[in-house]
C-alpha cells in the first residue's frame, strides 16, 4: 500500500512537473512567437524599403534601341556612340552635366531645329575633346542595336558615317531623353535621321568617310514634332513638349493612377488564416503531449 | 519538433501579414495626405497667379482668348504658369464630388503624386485628357459622376471652360487606344484608377460654354 501510494505520489509529482514544464514551454513558445512575428515584420518592412529602393533604381533605367534605317534600307554595321550629357530637372529645365557642362549648347529654345543645332555643337565638342562615350555599339543586320541599363537623363547619339552599296549615310547627331514611359518602363526606341548621298560609281566605295559634295539626296526619317506630350500608340513616334524627338516602344498602357489597396484584404485574410492554423497546430501538439 | 515549429512559423507568418497590411494602409493614407497638402498649396498660389494675370490682361486690353472653334485643335498648346518649379495649365473643378485642384502640364508618376496632370491634348484643342490619382481628395469619387454633371476648367488666362459630363466608362489599364479614341465626340476626358488598379474610371465631357 505504502509503495503504491509512493508510486501514485511520484506519478502525481511527475505530472505536475510535466505540467510546469508545459506551462513554461507555453510561455517560451508565446514569447518566441512574438519575437518571430516582430522579426518578420521588421524584415518585411526593411525588405520592402530596400526592394523599393532597388526597384526604383533599377526601374529608372531601361533599354535604348536605335533603329538605323533610311527609306527601308537597314544600315547594318553602323556604329553609334552614346554619351550621357545631362539631366531634365524637376523644374523642367534641361541641364548639361559632367564633361558636357561647359559646352556652349543652349536649351533655351526647345524647337526641333534648335535641338538639332545643340546636338551638333555637343558632338563637335565631344569629338574635339576626345570624350569617351558611355556606350559604343553597332547595328545588326536589321539596322537595330540595343543598349541596356540606360538611366534616365539626356543623351547624345553620335553615329559614324557608313557607306552601303552606292550610298553613303551620314547620321545626324541627336539629343534624346530617357524618361519614364506610360507603363513605368524607361525603354526608348529612336529612329535617327540620315543624310544620304549617292557615291558616283568611280569613287571608292570602301571609304566610309568619303564626302560627295555634289548632288546629294537628303533623306529624313519623319517623326512627330507636335508641341504637346501626346503619346501615341505602341511603335509610332512621339515628341515631348520640349521639342525633342523621341520614339517609344512602350506598350499601350494607361498610366497607373491608383494606390496599392488590393493587397490589404488579401494580406489580412491570409494573416488571420495562418494565425488560426498555427494556433490549431500548437494546441493539437500540446494535447498530444498531455496524453 | 517539426510540428511545433510549424505552428510557430504559421502564427508568426500570419502576424507579419497582418502588420504588413496595417503598414500599407498607413502608407497609403500618408501619401494621400501629402498629396492633398501639396495640391492645396499649389492651388492657392495658382489662384493668386491667375488673378494677377487677369488683372494684367485687363489693363493691357489683351485680345480675347481664342474660342474653342479653332482649326487643327490637336496641335494647340495651353499656356502654363510656373508654381514652385512646376508648370500648371488650369484648375479643374468638379462641384458634385467637391474637387478643386490644379492641373500640371506634364504628367509623370512624381507629378501625379502631387496633382492631377494633363495626360495628352489641350483645353484649346478640345481634346484634353486629365489623369489623377484616386486619392480621397483627388478623383476617388469620379465614378459618382453622371450625365449632365458639370466640370469646370479655368485656364491661366482666367477663362472658365464649362463642360458637361456625357458618359462614364471603364477603360482597361492596357487599352490606351480606347482612352485616346473618339476625341471628335468629347472635349474633355478625366480618368483615374479603379480600386483594384486594373481599369480606369473614365469620364467623357463636352464643352458647353
Amino acid at each position: 500500500m505504502k509503495i503504491q501510494k509512493n508510486l501514485m505520489a511520484a506519478r502525481e509529482m511527475g505530472r505536475l512537473e510535466r505540467l510546469g514544464v508545459i506551462m513554461n514551454t507555453r510561455k517560451i513558445r508565446l514569447f518566441s512567437v512574438l519575437m518571430c512575428a516582430l522579426g518578420l515584420v521588421m524584415y518585411i518592412m526593411l525588405g520592402t524599403a530596400v526592394a523599393a529602393h532597388a526597384d526604383e533604381a533599377q526601374a529608372e533605367s531601361g533599354t535604348l534601341n536605335i533603329v538605323s534605317r533610311d527609306d527601308g534600307t537597314a544600315l547594318s554595321g553602323i556604329k553609334w556612340n552614346i554619351y550621357r550629357v545631362g539631366s531634365h530637372l524637376a523644374t523642367g529645365e534641361f541641364v548639361l552635366e559632367g564633361d558636357f557642362a561647359d559646352y556652349p549648347a543652349d536649351f533655351g529654345d526647345l524647337s526641333a531645329s534648335a535641338m538639332q543645332e545643340a546636338a551638333q555643337i555637343l558632338e563637335e565638342n565631344a569629338i574635339a575633346d576626345g570624350l569617351l562615350p558611355g556606350w559604343t555599339a553597332s547595328a545588326d543586320e536589321n539596322g537595330e542595336l540595343s543598349v541596356n541599363g540606360v538611366a534616365a537623363g539626356l543623351y547624345l547619339l553620335s553615329g559614324e558615317i557608313i557607306t552601303i552599296g552606292d550610298v553613303t549615310y551620314d547620321p545626324a547627331p541627336a539629343i534624346i531623353e530617357v524618361k519614364a514611359n506610360a507603363d513605368g518602363s524607361y525603354d526608348l526606341t529612336v529612329y535617327p535621321k540620315f543624310e544620304s548621298t549617292e557615291v558616283p560609281p568611280s569613287s571608292s566605295q570602301a571609304d566610309s568617310s568619303s564626302d560627295v559634295g555634289s548632288s546629294s539626296e537628303e533623306s529624313s526619317s519623319s517623326t512627330d514634332t507636335s508641341s504637346n506630350s501626346d503619346v501615341s500608340s505602341s511603335t509610332s513616334s512621339t515628341s515631348t513638349s520640349s521639342g525633342m524627338t523621341n520614339s517609344t516602344s512602350s506598350g499601350e498602357k494607361v498610366p497607373q493612377t491608383g494606390q496599392l489597396w488590393w493587397p490589404v484584404p488579401i494580406f489580412s485574410a491570409l494573416g488571420i488564416v495562418l494565425i488560426g492554423m498555427g494556433l490549431r497546430v500548437c494546441a493539437k501538439r500540446e494535447h498530444d503531449n498531455d496524453e | 519538433m517539426t510540428n511545433k515549429k510549424r505552428g510557430v512559423v504559421l502564427i508568426a507568418a500570419g502576424a507579419a501579414l497582418l502588420l504588413a497590411a496595417l503598414f500599407l494602409i498607413f502608407a497609403n493614407f500618408r501619401e494621400a495626405d501629402k498629396a492633398d497638402k501639396t495640391a492645396a498649396n499649389a492651388l492657392q498660389k495658382l489662384d493668386a497667379a491667375i488673378a494677377a494675370q487677369q488683372a494684367q490682361t485687363e489693363t493691357t486690353s489683351a485680345p480675347e482668348a481664342e474660342s474653342a472653334a479653332d482649326p487643327e485643335p490637336a496641335e494647340q498648346e495651353d499656356a502654363a504658369l510656373e508654381i514652385d518649379g512646376q508648370m500648371y495649365i488650369c484648375i479643374i473643378e468638379i462641384p458634385k464630388i467637391g474637387v478643386r485642384l490644379p492641373v500640371m502640364r506634364e504628367w509623370s508618376y512624381d507629378n501625379l503624386a502631387a496633382a492631377p496632370c494633363r495626360y495628352s491634348g489641350s483645353v484649346a484643342g478640345r481634346n484634353i485628357i486629365i489623369a489623377g490619382h484616386n486619392y480621397k481628395g483627388f478623383f476617388s469619387r469620379l465614378q459618382e459622376l453622371n450625365s449632365g454633371d458639370k466640370i469646370y476648367l479655368t485656364t491661366i488666362d482666367g477663362v472658365r471652360h464649362d463642360y458637361e459630363v456625357d458618359y462614364s466608362v471603364l477603360v482597361g489599364g492596357n487599352d490606351l487606344p480606347t482612352m485616346k479614341s473618339g476625341s471628335d465626340s468629347w472635349d474633355l476626358t478625366v480618368f483615374t484608377c479603379t480600386w483594384s488598379g486594373w481599369s480606369r474610371v473614365t469620364v467623357r465631357a463636352v464643352l458647353v460654354n
